[in-house]
């Protein structure tokens, strides 16, 4: 019975501090010192056409929550499915797939700057230098060319298929072509130019690049479910696919590869979380993080600290939780962010 | 695929009578319509009198169009031919209240053009009606997207071709009437959005068969009994393969006047849906006469309806769901209506109504763990509500007046789901919990005026209740004459919708036409 007690007397304050922590945005002050600190951003894709996406923020220095921080600060909506998060120095920009845009803002206070507008289905970004960076889209064929000194789309690049993941090695910049495509498009980022392509397996959806810069590709299979899902390592050099894992269930979809802080351990989601070493022989046997009734959406992995995120997007139309797990996959925290909460991008 | 029709595309001016089956009583034509289901149909005029009428009509926002109707026979035989050619540019201005300032712009990619085709013959035996229509209708509308996106045009646009035909024959002798129809209609939908690379081409074509027999055994009592027979072929890009479903059901049903007060009437309806044989739906009322002398009632009623996946929910590559059950709706209401004619001229109608309705095995679709979305039977739901009417019509010498005022109160929410307890007792997206509507119409001699109405109540658009559009009231203004003279007629006359130029939407970021004007021109000449 005193086991119970104390049992009860541990879990009760876990619930009410440590979990379903929400948060309102009525003390702008707050949120204005919050957003000076470190922790990630978490992008809400909301539901598409509904333009109820939004970002929210989650604080390491005190662990809450701020939901719908660009509609705080700069009141209005963001828009409509954003996607993704990428920061260069003070400025974060905020890629809205839907609605075309990209909102160029201050990382530390949310103001907006300027809105890149008329980017046909824009997904991910990449800082390429000081003075360009690359977007890639869903629909468009091209590769769009930000200017970052005028935050405005200075050119395209020609890559006849359409793009999603990008990652830089030396001056390459990789490019999955990932709805209804199989190949890693490769551009010289001195001369913006696609140099050459690599043949993978259908859809490949997230990369990596690891301690031994080592190129890592996680092609999904495709939604239809009539391919197996494959991951790959592949020499950024010579483009050899030196090392494939095939997924054996055609059931499996793989999305949103990451790396651990010291790179060398892959993390992915296919209904639970898996974890790998990159020096693996085989795929993992066994989750882990097993779903446990939750719908794990995206997931999230801190470059600079061992803090691991997921989110659960639940049925989609409900706002979702952001959980952040430990090294052993246990849930340490548990926070309500917003409609569909997708992917992080760590400050 | 979907189960519906798409009203939108219906040309009203080929409809001849619209009546509303509420509730239960919407199983008399079939199962599946659990809030009631709207029947449009056309009708003979048996005389020897032939009709023309050309309508034209132009409106803001490039809107034309010109209906000609064309009516001949004699009293055995009836031809009616209707035609419609219909364009509108719908580039309505709109404030784009998602850009940085708020800017005024107009709509964009959102014209659409129709052209349709009905005739109608009808052949009146001695005890006996056959009659044969023809309708084919050619519709495309370029679709414009929500002002929350703001990329290059997409171009995405859908073409709609229809042909539908049905022969029927009627014939009654004493007491009984015997009714058998055949129909075949054919629909081709193609969907284009250059963006996507999307080129979807659906064909479906569905052959129906249906004889219903009605007696009368005396002054007190009816029956009626039907056997239906539907048969759906889809072609589809969308499905693996060819599908294909067949739906046979028959319908008994009974009436019984009990006594100078009260009437009973009883429906049973069961269907077999290809080799499956369903649970029976019924629909049961009872109606009490409050006052002999006039109408004066109070009904109750209670039923039960079926709703079968739609052929999407099935087979739709990927996600489709072959094995989900059927949706069952129970439901229950009580009304009362009145009538008082309060003097030669001044007629006074009301009706107050409440209801209660339980749906079971709601298929909704939702996300799974393959990268699609598939549907299941995951959730529980329940409506109620009341709503009352009123109806006032003046008429003295050649004065004219006429007001009726609706409102209805509605709460739909989920009492299960699987989706958490978050959405429990929520109202359901988009479902507004006040509705009020009126309108007045005033004639005088050739000249005649209406003001119509109409109030919703704000509207959720997110299934845990914290986002919603707000409510919003409409008002039109229809003013016009109408001459007659030596079998010619002609009515002249303007409408204005939205007159004070509210800002509204309907579904969250598409932008309503604002403040708009049509004049038309009814030319109709008998002889």
């Amino acid at each position: 019975m005193n086991s119970l007690k104390i049992s009860i007397a541990f879990i009760i304050p876990l619930i009410l501090f440590s979990c379903e922590k929400l948060s309102d945005n009525s003390d702008p002050d707050t949120l204005d010192s919050v957003l000076k600190g470190e922790g990630t951003f978490i992008i809400n894709e909301g539901n598409y056409q509904a333009g109820n996406g939004s970002l929210s923020f989650y604080s390491y220095s005190n662990g809450k929550i701020y939901n719908d921080i660009f509609s705080a600060v700069n009141a209005r909506t963001l828009g409509d499915v954003p996607n993704s998060v990428t920061i260069n120095g003070n400025n974060a920009y905020i890629v809205v797939n839907n609605t075309g845009n990209i909102e160029v803002v201050e990382k530390n206070s949310m103001r907006s700057l300027k809105t890149i507008s008329s980017l046909n289905s824009p997904r991910n970004m990449l800082i390429v230098s000081n003075e360009k960076a690359y977007v890639s889209s869903l629909y468009s064929k091209n590769l769009a060319v930000i200017n970052l000194s005028t935050n405005a789309v200075s050119g395209y690049i020609a890559l006849r298929r359409s793009s999603e993941s990008i990652v830089m090695i030396g001056n390459k910049a990789f490019i999955s072509s990932w709805s209804q495509g199989k190949e890693i498009m490769v551009v010289n980022t001195v001369t913006d130019k696609a140099t050459d392509s690599i043949l993978v397996a259908p859809e490949p959806e997230s990369m990596v690049v690891d301690r031994n810069q080592k190129l890592w590709v996680l092609c999904s299979g495709g939604y239809t479910g009539l391919v197996h899902a494959e991951l790959d390592q592949i020499n950024p050099f010579t483009y050899a696919i030196e090392k494939q894992f095939v997924f054996p269930s055609k059931l499996s979809y793989p999305t949103c590869l990451q790396l651990n802080k010291t790179k060398d351990t892959l993390y992915y989601v296919d209904n639970g979380i898996w974890r790998m070493s990159i020096d693996a022989a085989i795929l993992p046997s066994t989750p882990f993080v097993r779903p446990a009734g939750r719908f794990i959406y995206k997931l999230g992995a801190d470059p600079r600290y061992n803090r691991i995120f997921y989110t659960d997007a639940l049925d989609y139309k409900q706002k979702g939780y952001v959980i952040q797990i430990n090294s052993k996959g246990l849930q340490v925290d548990s926070c309500r962010a917003d409609i569909i909460p997708g992917s992080f991008c760590f400050k | 695929m979907l189960g519906q029709s798409d009203l939108s595309i219906i040309p009203a001016g080929f409809i001849d009578e619209i009546n509303i089956y509420y509730g239960g009583a919407s199983l008399f034509l079939g199962s599946g319509g659990m809030g009631g289901t709207i029947n449009l149909s056309t009708r003979p005029v048996w005389t020897d009198q032939s009709d023309y009428q050309a309508n034209l009509s132009l409106g803001s926002f490039g809107k034309y169009s010109a209906l000609l109707k064309a009516r001949s026979g004699t009293i055995n035989f009836q031809s009616s031919t209707k035609a419609l050619i219909q364009t509108s540019r719908n580039d309505f201005p709109f404030v784009d209240n998602f850009s940085r300032d708020a800017v005024t712009e107009r709509r964009k990619n959102a014209s659409a053009n129709q052209d349709s085709f009905l005739e109608e013959l009808y052949f009146k035996g001695r005890n006996s009606i056959i009659s044969a229509r023809f309708w084919y209708l050619n519709s495309f509308r370029n679709i414009s997207v929500p002002v929350i996106v703001q990329q290059p045009e997409n171009g995405e646009n859908m073409k709609d071709e229809s042909f539908r035909s049905m022969v029927s024959y009627s014939t009654y002798k004493g007491k009984t009437n015997l009714n058998s129809t055949l129909s075949w209609f054919s629909d081709n939908m193609i969907y284009k959005n250059p963006v996507l690379s999307a080129d979807s081409k659906n064909m479906s074509n569905s052959v129906s068969y249906k004889a219903d027999l009605e007696t009368r055994l005396d002054e007190k009592t009816s029956f009626y009994f039907s056997f239906a027979d539907e048969f759906n072929l889809i072609n589809s890009v969308n499905y693996e393969s060819r599908k294909s479903r067949n739906i046979a059901g028959i319908t008994f049903s009974a009436n019984h006047k009990i006594n100078n007060r009260f009437d009973f009437s009883l429906l049973v309806r069961d269907q077999l849906n290809d080799n499956r044989i369903m649970v029976p739906d019924f629909s049961s009322g009872l109606r009490f006469s409050i006052d002999r002398n006039k109408d004066s009632f109070l009904h109750l009623g209670i039923s039960r309806n079926t709703k079968l996946p739609t052929l999407n929910d099935m087979y739709w590559n990927p996600g489709g769901n072959p094995v989900l059950k059927t949706e069952n709706s129970y439901n229950g209401e009580l009304s009362y209506e009145d009538t008082w004619k309060l003097s030669s001229g001044l007629i006074i109608s009301s009706q107050v109504s409440v209801y209660n309705m339980l749906i079971l095995n709601m298929i909704r679709w939702i996300p799974g763990n393959s990268g699609y979305w598939s549907p299941t039977n995951v959730d529980r739901s329940s409506s109620f509500g009341a709503e009352g009417n009123l109806g006032i019509s003046y008429g003295f010498n050649m004065f004219k007046l006429k007001f009726t005022a609706k409102y209805s109160w509605n709460h739909s929410s989920l009492i299960n789901s699987s989706a958490g307890e978050d959405l429990i007792g929520k109202q359901l997206t988009y479902m507004p919990e006040h509705l009020i509507s009126g309108s007045v119409r005033a004639s005088y001699r050739y000249f005649y005026l209406s003001w119509i109405t109409g109030y919703t109540s704000k509207r959720f658009t997110s299934a845990d209740n914290s986002d919603f559009l707000p409510d919003y009231s409409l008002n039109n203004l229809l003013a016009g004459a109408n001459f007659h003279f030596s079998g010619h007629s002609i009515d002249i006359s303007l409408k204005s919708d939205n007159i004070f130029n509210v800002s509204y939407q309907t579904i969250e970021w598409y932008p309503m036409p604002g403040r708009s004007y049509q004049i038309s021109l009814i030319y109709q000449f008998s002889k």
